[in-house]
């Protein structure tokens, strides 16, 4: 059986008379960047700290390598919705000492520690104290902090939030460049326009349950109404089977009904037409997340 | 186990330049020095006050013989005291600072034995100078000049010598017992480390609840967590505040040693702590055994409370715990292996306390070192099992204190 950074079958988990988790399964794969989305109180933050060991299942299975959690903590950084550092402490004691408590020796800790002082752009920042650093310096080494030991799974709750659009760009960055090195990365984020642009597969939550989950294009392709987008110089004056619904110049919009977009390329090809673009149409991610959510339209 | 002693020296190195620690330490040798010193250099003018006011600057005490039998005075008691012929005589002499203290004895004094006493003020000095004891000695020797043989008049001078025989419980060997000044320096000496002790336990332990409460507020405690389990968080720090104590301890032994050796050289005694090396070893043993206690709790308090201010109140709740044994520390000390004392000795919050307190006073039975030492060492780890589970629960509660249910939940899943 194949062994996946993470692997969730059933989970529940309640507090008091609240289900936060209610019955989830997902997995995700090695070197992905897999979205964990869904409103406020869905239970994705729940769901992270039992990936993380901080919270105890009450039934279900979680494994992170195949592994119980608390066995593989050094393969896995994270960054809490909750931010905290120890604001007394120095920038680069901060990082050596994080990265030890994940056990790593004092030499590579020191060593990996530059890394990524040099990484986030706060080498100059080394000697201070945490407390002194802006909210947004505060947030890169927070970054930092969970890179430092350098994970093969990194898990990111809410990376984003109360960042300018300067540094959501450096931690965008930055994702991007872990996820080319082969970290897995498990992002909860509720910015769509990132996630969009970042994640692989995604999974969204609502009430402790999986509503929506898969390959995000593939999502957007269900959820794209159906069309196909296409180039040409040409006229085209009928496509069987489907309907024109948008045109600007050599730009066509056809609503292919119940077709696959691959026979309505075919049909095209037969017929000689020229084409310099043939896009499957896709809807926004933001506008899924809300119908989903709102509307309980669940293709899990 | 290596994350512990991350975890540990971190603790530690955070935690010994915390200037609330540094001053608590050096104060302790510091006030020995002092002491020490004056002791040295200025015990002399000072002791001389004390002698002052203890024998009224040496002068005679005035004797108005109305009786008959007290003059003239021995020869003995020429230089302490001194016949007048009246009581004006002797009122005038008072009043001109030639004497302080006057005793008439009335012509009746047989029967009734009645000696009234004049004096110029009420210092200790002029007290001591007509004491009973003093007082007795004179007139007894005056009474009986001639009456009886040599031999008999000085028994009845001094008619007694305790010496007192100390047997040992373990051995049942006897040796000389300590006179009453080397008594009182041994037993308040431990009696008043033991209370540091306490108080480094507390401070160590103090320092323990103080480190979770602010990982907590800073929120820090998350990322903590997803790196360590509560349990090696919970042993890491109880290992690193631990050695800081055990720090704070040490120097304060050394530096009693130190001002031990200064003290034979400057006065010629030794403390008297320095005759009891086993006491060492107990004060470590003890200490350990305190502060694991306590640290667990503190551990806890600092979890539970939402804020600083409501663990420091949790903590004094539990400190009420240690501190048991120094609401009976009267009883304590004049009995020190009653019953109640030696329950308190097996109950595991109260028995480091209690043995530290007893140890110093006399010498406890062999079992109740046993009892409390096994009792302690055992709960120890119950309790460090017990205390992870809530202090991880609590770790993440944040804006509410998690109720008594809550707690107990917690604890039965340990």
């Amino acid at each position: 059986m194949e062994v996946h950074p993470v692997t969730i079958k059933e989970l529940v988990k309640n507090y008091a008379d609240i289900c936060a988790v209610d019955h989830l399964s997902l997995d995700v794969y090695e070197g992905e960047i897999f979205g964990l989305l869904g409103p406020n109180g869905a239970g994705k933050t729940t769901t992270i700290r039992i990936m993380m060991d901080i919270f105890r299942a009450d039934a279900g299975v979680v494994e992170i390598f195949g592994k119980q959690p608390g066995q593989v903590r050094e393969l896995v950084g994270y960054l809490p919705e909750e931010r905290g550092l120890y604001p007394k402490r120095k920038v680069m004691d901060t990082l050596v000492y994080m990265a030890q408590l994940k056990g790593v020796d004092l030499n590579t800790a020191q060593a990996s520690a530059q890394d990524w002082l040099e990484r986030t752009e706060l080498r100059e920042w080394a000697a201070h104290r945490v407390q002194d650093l802006s909210r947004g310096m505060q947030q890169r080494l927070q970054f930092a902090v969970a890179c430092v030991h350098k994970p093969r799974l990194l898990v990111l709750d809410e990376p984003f939030q109360g960042l300018d659009p300067v540094n959501v760009e450096a931690i965008r960055v930055l994702m991007r460049s872990l996820r080319d090195e082969g970290t897995t990365i498990v992002l909860s984020a509720h910015e769509m326009n990132r996630v969009e642009e970042l994640c692989d597969r995604i999974a969204i939550v609502n009430h402790g349950k999986l509503v929506l989950y898969g390959n995000l294009r593939d999502i957007q392709t269900r959820y794209g109404s159906n069309t196909v987008r296409l180039r040409t110089p040409v006229e085209i004056v009928e496509i069987p089977g489907s309907a024109l619904k948008e045109r600007r110049n050599h730009d066509w919009v056809f609503d292919i009904g119940p077709h696959n977009p691959q026979e309505v390329l075919h049909i095209l090809v037969e017929h000689g037409i020229p084409l310099e673009l043939f896009e499957v149409g896709t809807a926004p991610l933001e506008q899924i997340f809300i119908d989903v959510v709102t509307k309980g339209q669940a293709h899990a | 186990m290596r994350k512990v002693w991350v975890i540990a020296a971190d603790e530690y190195k955070t935690n010994i330049r915390r200037t609330g620690f540094i001053v608590m330490t050096l104060i302790v040798p510091l006030i020995g020095l002092i002491a020490l010193l004056i002791s040295a250099f200025v015990g002399g003018k000072v002791g001389q006050f004390f002698t002052d006011q203890m024998e009224g600057q040496a002068r005679p005490v005035g004797v108005v013989d109305e009786y008959g039998a007290f003059t003239p005075i021995l020869a003995d008691y020429v230089a302490e005291y001194k016949a007048y012929a009246s009581e004006d005589a002797a009122r005038v002499a008072i009043l001109s600072k030639e004497i302080n203290t006057a005793m008439v004895i009335p012509s009746d004094y047989l029967e009734r034995g009645v000696i009234r006493v004049l004096s110029s003020d009420s210092t200790l000095g002029t007290l001591d100078a007509v004491s009973e004891e003093r007082t007795r000695g004179f007139l007894t020797a005056h009474l009986l000049r001639g009456q009886v043989d040599d031999k008999l008049y000085s028994r009845l001078q001094n008619p007694m010598k305790l010496e007192r025989v100390e047997l040992s419980q373990a051995t049942g060997a006897s040796g000389r017992a300590q006179s009453v000044g080397e008594t009182v320096s041994s037993v308040l000496i431990p009696y008043f480390l033991g209370i540091l002790l306490v108080m480094s336990i507390f401070t160590s332990s103090g320092y323990l609840m103080q480190s979770v409460t602010e990982e907590k507020s800073n929120r820090v405690i998350e990322i903590v967590l997803s790196s360590v389990s509560a349990h090696t968080l919970l042993a890491g720090k109880i290992m690193g505040m631990g050695a800081l104590g055990l720090t704070q301890i040490l120097v304060w032994l050394a530096s009693a040693t130190a001002l031990s050796l200064g003290s034979k050289q400057l006065t010629g005694v030794a403390l008297p702590i320095m005759n009891q090396p086993m006491l060492y070893v107990f004060i470590v043993i003890y200490f350990l055994l305190g502060y694991m206690i306590y640290a667990v709790l503190m551990g806890i308090a600092g979890s539970l409370g939402t804020t600083q201010q409501e663990s420091q109140q949790i903590s004094s709740l539990l400190s009420l715990l240690a501190a048991v044994p120094f609401f009976f520390a009267s009883f304590v000390i004049q009995n020190p292996n009653a019953g109640v004392v030696r329950v308190l000795s097996y109950i595991p919050f109260t028995s480091p306390t209690m043995m530290l307190l007893r140890i110093p006073l006399g010498q406890p039975p062999v079992i109740d070192y046993v009892v409390s030492i096994l009792v302690t060492a055992l709960c120890i780890p119950l309790l460090l099992k017990a205390g992870a589970k809530v202090f991880r629960m609590g770790l993440l509660v944040y804006g509410k204190r998690p109720s008594m249910a809550v707690i107990w939940k917690a604890i039965k899943e340990s």
